[in-house]
């Protein structure tokens, strides 16, 4: 009920006295003026187009994150074994890589976008359950296991700075949990983005360990190809390790939940672009920090990513060896929060549930269910004294083998549907780079999948 | 189940066979749709009407028909398709207001001999009967969905244009259910699903939408349809909206928009968008001070159909410059006597909002005092719009937060 009378210290609006209300003008964002309809306005609640390096900055996203990504803590064992053993013979590899790399990726992007689909969910759509399934499985197994070695990175890492892995294995566990549990979709991709910048360590220890540029540049533009068993693994192992499906599910998925829209998509083509530079430029600047120390002082034996952040000690000093071991934490952190993630969005896809960071945990029991899963899997795995990392790597390898010509195969059937696609439909250009990827990559995982079998009865190929 | 019926083959008098490969159905003919044609391949792919079958025979899995000879090559390739179309696509269950794919689908051979979809099988054991080819796990009731209560997108809003058929079924849920469904699935399949609403609903869906979400579809839009949900929208919610797009886009929209409803909304843009003008409605009930509470009564019931909130009358004096003098709340102008005056009426101690304070620290204000709306007014008094208490809730309120927490309950 109101009380129509004065009551003390009230007064009616219109006696309030006007000239109290505020002391100092109040700082106001900037607007834009805009000519509507021949009437000159000028409007604050506009979303203001990003300037300067924040234009840069904000094209950003998950093509660098998911790129980033696959240079975890296998990637620097593969990239780190390619210096050590071949010094700077495979740098031209790692050029012609990144253009087969770029063009997987903006494929990706573009069908993500195209399509508001994650690559499972067109799978499923066109190619039906069996493939689904077959794909699925794959996907789980690998990534399980790509998720325990991630683990095993990061307590490695950390025991090279001086933390022993049975505080740091849990702590990163569940820090990596919270993020993305309890994040938003906007603020994971920030921290992942945050977390790119660890890469930066790999050149400063490639600048650190005093490489013959003339050499790096001899390597990186007089193609060497040498018939030897070894060489020829390497190499099919930098191309496995390059591109590898987790990477492509991570980001089509990611590109869905971000938002990218087909009207939108040059910011996204540019993400994708950059972030394949930017990997393959860490992933060279990791072969050269090893060609000039390990591979010039003739310790050619390198397993892990460990392995070659201990080796680099003696020969580049301390602190190349450390910013190794940062690198590699870093590295297997994002990992270990990208496999996992990558899993949850691919069986979410596939099987039509609701799926993404954003969702509020009722609705995305499964999702972060299966995310959970394979992050308490990849930490508790970790902590077992003596698991046979390195096999469980060579079998993981024969798995995303298997996968990795199926889902190129998949990935540009779905880019050529122009019912799909419309106007995003793959070019004759990007058809001749995409199919002649296929071919490389068929041709690679072949050669790794023979040389394995006949390695089980005793036969090497190359001799 | 149609994993089982793909098995069968097509079989004639003569004693030719075919492997069936689909069904065509008539998905707008009946809540469970008939199918209307058998297709099969003989040298290509054929088509032969439903009713040529004479009859089943399930032990040597054969649909016997007098003669599949002269049957036509398929030439309709905008038919609904049973295993092509349906199978694996993303279906809306609107009872369950969630999203599914279909593993597997229960057919009915019916005593008039129709054959009818009766519903989608989305569980774990129609996925393993269908990957067995539909051998050896039978179906189960509790997995399988009414097809009556399922509605099947392409994924295409231009579908909706070019005379796809829709069951339409989905028009009976409240907006928020569908908004939330539409965030679930992918944006083209959003902006398909909101243009087989009528425009009112629409506009109510694609407001309750989260704002990226609204961004994607409104862009799926043709700009007639774009700018007519605009028009309907509350102002400060298209406003929100407006301000996200791109700038051509949205200079294009605001010059379509009806006079009225752009005055409205070029009102509220000139704020930025984090201070109460932003978060503030500007369509408000107003009527003037020296008005009778039967005068006032009348203007209302004129103004209030078209009117964004509507449970408080702001009270202004007579002047144009609209300086707010107090208010009433609906509930006090219907009970008043006819020749009360507004100005008795009225409660004129209002505590009032600058638009250009802070939206949060407002919302916090509004929703510590219990009040369902603040008046927000300019330096001079003038009542520029009211910060409603469902602004503030929002604001303050993330979507996800209470069931987020739910984790460690």
């Amino acid at each position: 009920m109101t009380n129509k009378e004065n009551i003390e210290g009230l007064e009616p609006i219109d006696e309030v006295a006007r000239d109290s209300s505020v002391a100092q003008p109040k700082p106001l964002p900037a607007g834009m003026r805009l000519n509507i309809r021949g009437r000159s306005i000028y409007l604050r609640g506009l979303r203001l187009p990003p300037r300067g390096i924040w234009k840069w900055l904000l094209v950003l996203g998950p093509g660098l994150i998911a790129t980033s990504a696959g240079n975890d803590a296998g990637g620097i064992a593969t990239y780190s074994s390619a210096g050590a053993k071949f010094g700077y013979d495979l740098i031209w590899v790692m050029i012609v890589l990144t253009v087969s790399f770029a063009v997987v990726q903006e494929t990706c992007t573009r069908l993500g976008a195209a399509t508001g689909r994650g690559l499972l969910d067109l799978v499923r759509e066109r190619f039906g359950i069996g493939w689904t399934l077959f794909a699925i499985g794959i996907i789980i197994i690998a990534n399980g296991g790509v998720t325990i070695s991630e683990f095993v990175g990061i307590g490695a890492a950390s025991e090279l700075l001086g933390v022993s892995r049975y505080i740091s294995v849990p702590i990163a566990a569940i820090a990596l949990w919270y993020l993305v549990i309890f994040g938003s979709y906007s603020r994971v991709e920030k921290i992942f983005l945050l977390m790119t910048l660890v890469f930066f360590a790999y050149p400063i220890a490639a600048i650190l360990s005093g490489p013959d540029w003339g050499d790096v540049a001899k390597g990186a533009f007089v193609p060497t190809v040498k018939w030897e068993s070894e060489y020829i693994f390497v190499l099919v192992g930098i191309l496995g390790t390059t591109i590898t499906p987790y990477i492509q599910i991570f980001q089509q998925s990611s590109i869905v939940e971000r938002g990218a829209a087909r009207r939108h998509y040059g910011q996204e083509r540019l993400d994708a672009y950059l972030g394949s530079v930017f990997s393959n430029v860490m992933s060279i600047s990791m072969i050269v920090a090893t060609a000039a120390t390990l591979y010039v002082a003739g310790n050619h034996e390198i397993e892990s990513a460990a392995d070659a952040a201990k080796a680099l000690q003696p020969v580049a000093g301390s602190a190349a060896s450390m910013l190794f071991a940062v690198g590699l934490l870093g590295a297997s952190l994002l990992a270990g929060a990208v496999l996992p993630l990558a899993t949850s969005y691919a069986v979410s896809e596939a099987f039509g549930i609701p799926k993404g960071v954003n969702l509020d945990y009722r609705r995305g029991k499964a999702f972060f269910g299966l995310f959970t899963a394979f992050i308490v899997l990849g930490a508790t795995a970790a902590l077992i004294p003596g698991i046979p990392i390195f096999p469980l790597l060579v079998g993981i390898q024969v798995l995303n083998g298997v996968l990795l010509p199926i889902i190129l195969i998949f990935l540009l059937i779905l880019i050529n549907d122009e019912r799909l696609t419309g106007g995003l439909k793959n070019g004759t250009a990007n058809n001749i780079l995409g199919w002649g990827t296929f071919a490389i990559i068929l041709i690679a995982v072949t050669i790794m999948l023979a040389g394995q079998a006949l390695d089980l009865f005793g036969i090497k190929l190359f001799g | 189940m149609l994993t089982e019926l793909l098995r069968f083959s097509i079989r004639d008098r003569t004693g030719a066979t075919a492997p069936v490969s689909d069904f065509c159905i008539a998905l707008l003919d009946d809540d469970y749709p008939p199918v209307t044609h058998v297709i099969f391949e003989s040298n290509g792919e054929r088509c032969i009407e439903w009713q040529s079958v004479i009859s089943f025979d399930a032990r040597s899995k054969a649909l016997i028909v007098e003669d599949f000879s002269s049957a036509q090559k398929n030439q309709d390739h905008d038919d609904v398709r049973l295993k092509r179309d349906i199978m694996d696509a993303l279906l809306l269950d609107l009872v369950g207001r969630r999203t599914m794919r279909a593993c597997d689908l229960r057919l009915n051979h019916e005593d008039d001999g129709s054959l009818r979809v009766l519903g989608a099988d989305a569980g774990l054991r129609a996925m393993i009967r269908r990957v067995m080819g539909g051998r050896f796990v039978k179906p189960q009731r509790d997995s399988l969905f009414d097809w009556k209560y399922v509605e099947f997108l392409r994924g295409d809003p231009d579908a909706v244009d070019n005379g796809a058929g829709y069951r339409l079924r989905i028009n009976r849920l409240p907006a928020g259910d569908i908004a939330r469904m539409s965030d679930f699935i992918p944006y083209l399949h959003a902006a398909e699903l909101l243009k087989l609403l009528p425009d009112d609903k629409a506009a109510d869906v694609l407001q309750a939408m989260g704002l990226e979400r609204q961004v994607q579809v409104i862009e799926e839009l043709k700009e007639n349809e774009a700018v007519g949900l605009l028009a309907r929208m509350s102002p400060d919610l298209a406003t929100d909206l407006l301000g996200q797009l791109e700038l051509p886009a949205m200079r294009r929209y605001i010059s379509e928009l009806p006079a009225e409803r752009r005055e409205k909304i070029l009102e509220l843009l000139r704020y930025p968008s984090d201070s109460v003008g932003g978060a503030m409605v500007n369509d408000l009930l107003i009527a003037p001070v020296a008005m009778t509470a039967h005068e006032a009564r009348d203007l209302i019931s004129e103004q209030i159909k078209g009117t964004e909130f509507v449970s408080i009358v702001y009270v202004t004096d007579e002047e144009e410059d609209g300086l707010l003098k107090g208010s009433v709340s609906l509930r006090e102008l219907a009970a008043a006597g006819r020749d009360t005056t507004l100005e008795e009426l009225m409660d004129p101690f209002l505590q009032t909002l600058d638009p250009y304070d802070s939206a949060s620290e407002s919302a916090y204000r509004i929703l510590s005092s219990q009040l369902e709306a603040m008046p927000v007014t300019n330096a001079q008094g003038r009542l520029l719009g009211a910060m409603t208490i469902s602004a503030a809730i929002s604001l303050l309120v993330p979507v996800a937060g209470p069931n987020r927490l739910r984790v460690f309950s």
